[in-house]
């Protein structure tokens, strides 16, 4: 469990990272919020105690290297990762297109209640309706995108979960003659 | 109750955790608005951001590096013959140029803007950018340490870049004038036509709440007015590229150009100085150093 972690929050680092290197490269409306991407995947695919783990730290993690409130992403990634782990128990998550639609829905979502709480908090929104094209653009960019990501994710928990799990017991009852 | 709370482990993990992201950003908030002191409960945080952001920047560097010793120089022999004829020509003009050079270069813009202002400028490295597309920020490598404090405006030798909005030892958070939660009181420099210039959240600046009938036209540069005392007056922020004027409306709008490009932004310079408004958001003057707390009121370059 510690190994899935350790290795799923790494992951998430990672995808932060290059996301950033992204955002100082390419225009805002084609950088794939990676994050994001990662945190569903995990809450879809991995063991449940590191993929909140994951949630937290990726979201907290984008808000220190951002302009929002510290906790504000943290609190939609936590809302993103049990919003999928209720879906994902409804429908087939782990196959591509549900995955994707859902996650287009969540993209969307996601800048939303962004914008929302930022309203709520600051009084600001930090985007209006100029902003709506960038988050559509973003949200079918992170949809086609999260099928790559969720193979991924999946491909790392599955490793490392075999590794994690635990021995599995063998009771031999003594009280009943061997012979 | 051992079982009890394994069972139950992930939802009170889940809910202690968004707990804590209300507490954090209700926390943020009160500083934000004044309520609390230094934002510098974050300060851990950031100190860590800044390598994190530097490890950001390496595989920028890394590619760019790449591009140009790799890539950009295919066919570099044949350029090379044409560019040692070249050298040597460039050569003689260069010791002709050398002094225009410094008189006029960007050197000399530095150091006339240094010596424009009465407040210690501290220069500074941009070191990482915002990861979100909503916000406009950025960190730079100087912190309290360095003697930066939150609420000090940064500049560059174009003009107005943002206002430092969080401090760690080492590194700060700045938050530009494109935010949309930036609020600058500025006046036109040719009219002194007063107004707000506010960031949209994209390229281009705002200038709102001027008086109809204030002669306001393309092209007029727009400076800082002193006012509120947040930032010094006669700081550049913008050009006026469109006036919006509703016949309708008591108050006309502008868009702006910045003065300062934003893209290309990896030398700023914080004023070491913070206006008495700033002083009271964030806490007077007890976490400024002495020298800078005791400064008069800056008159900035260009101020008429």
């Amino acid at each position: 469990m510690i190994r899935s972690a350790l290795a799923l929050t790494a992951l998430g680092l990672a995808a932060l990272v290059l996301q950033g290197t992204l955002a100082a490269l390419l225009p805002p409306a084609l950088v794939p919020d990676l994050g994001l991407l990662v945190a569903l995947s995990a809450a879809v695919s991995a063991p449940a105690l590191p993929a909140l783990a994951l949630a937290a730290g990726v979201g907290f993690g984008a808000d220190l290297l951002s302009g929002t409130l510290l906790g504000q992403q943290a609190l939609l990634r936590l809302l993103a990762f049990a919003g999928t782990r209720f879906v994902s128990g409804q429908f087939h998550l782990e196959r591509g297109l549900p995955l994707a639609t859902f996650c287009l829905a969540v993209g969307m979502l996601d800048a939303l209640g962004l914008a929302g709480l930022s309203w709520l908090f600051t009084g600001a929104s930090p985007f209006g309706l100029e902003g709506l094209p960038t988050l559509v653009v973003r949200a079918v960019l992170g949809a086609a995108l999260v099928p790559f990501v969720h193979g991924l994710v999946g491909g790392l928990s599955e490793t490392l979960h075999e590794g994690d799990a635990p021995r599995r017991e063998v009771r031999f009852d003594t009280r009943r003659p061997v012979l | 109750m051992r079982e009890f709370l394994i069972r139950l482990r992930l939802p009170l993990l889940f809910a202690m955790l968004v707990v804590l992201t209300l507490i954090s950003m209700l926390a943020d908030r009160r500083v934000l608005a004044g309520f609390g002191r230094e934002r510098s409960f974050g300060g851990a945080l950031l100190e860590l951001a800044v390598p994190v952001q530097k490890a950001l920047l390496f595989p920028i560097d890394f590619a760019r590096e790449s591009w140009s010793r790799y890539v950009a120089l295919v066919g570099l022999h044949e350029e090379n013959e044409r560019l040692r004829a070249r050298v040597s020509e460039l050569e003689e003009q260069n010791l002709q140029y050398a002094e225009a050079i410094v008189a006029s270069g960007h050197l000399a813009e530095i150091a006339e803007m240094r010596e424009g202002f009465d407040v210690p400028l501290h220069s500074a490295q941009v070191v990482g950018h915002d990861v979100s597309p909503w916000f406009r920020s950025m960190l730079i490598d100087r912190g309290r340490v360095h003697e930066v404090r939150s609420g000090m405006p940064v500049v560059t030798d174009r003009g107005l870049v943002g206002l430092v909005t969080a401090t760690s030892p080492h590194a700060s958070r700045v938050m530009l004038l494109l935010d949309r939660q930036s609020a600058v009181d500025g006046m036109v420099q040719r009219s002194r036509a007063r107004g707000i210039v506010r960031g949209t959240g994209t390229g281009n600046l705002e200038f709102t709440y001027m008086v109809r009938g204030d002669d306001v036209v393309p092209g007029d540069e727009v400076i800082t007015s002193g006012v509120g005392g947040a930032h010094p007056k006669g700081i550049r922020v913008g050009r006026v590229l469109e006036v919006h004027a509703d016949e309708t409306s008591l108050l006309h709008t502008a868009t702006l150009q910045p003065a300062v490009d934003f893209g290309r932004l990896e030398q700023v310079f914080v004023m070491l100085h913070r206006g008495p408004t700033m002083d009271l958001l964030y806490g007077g003057d007890g976490d400024l150093p002495a020298q800078t707390a005791a400064a008069p009121p800056a008159a900035g370059k260009g101020a008429p």
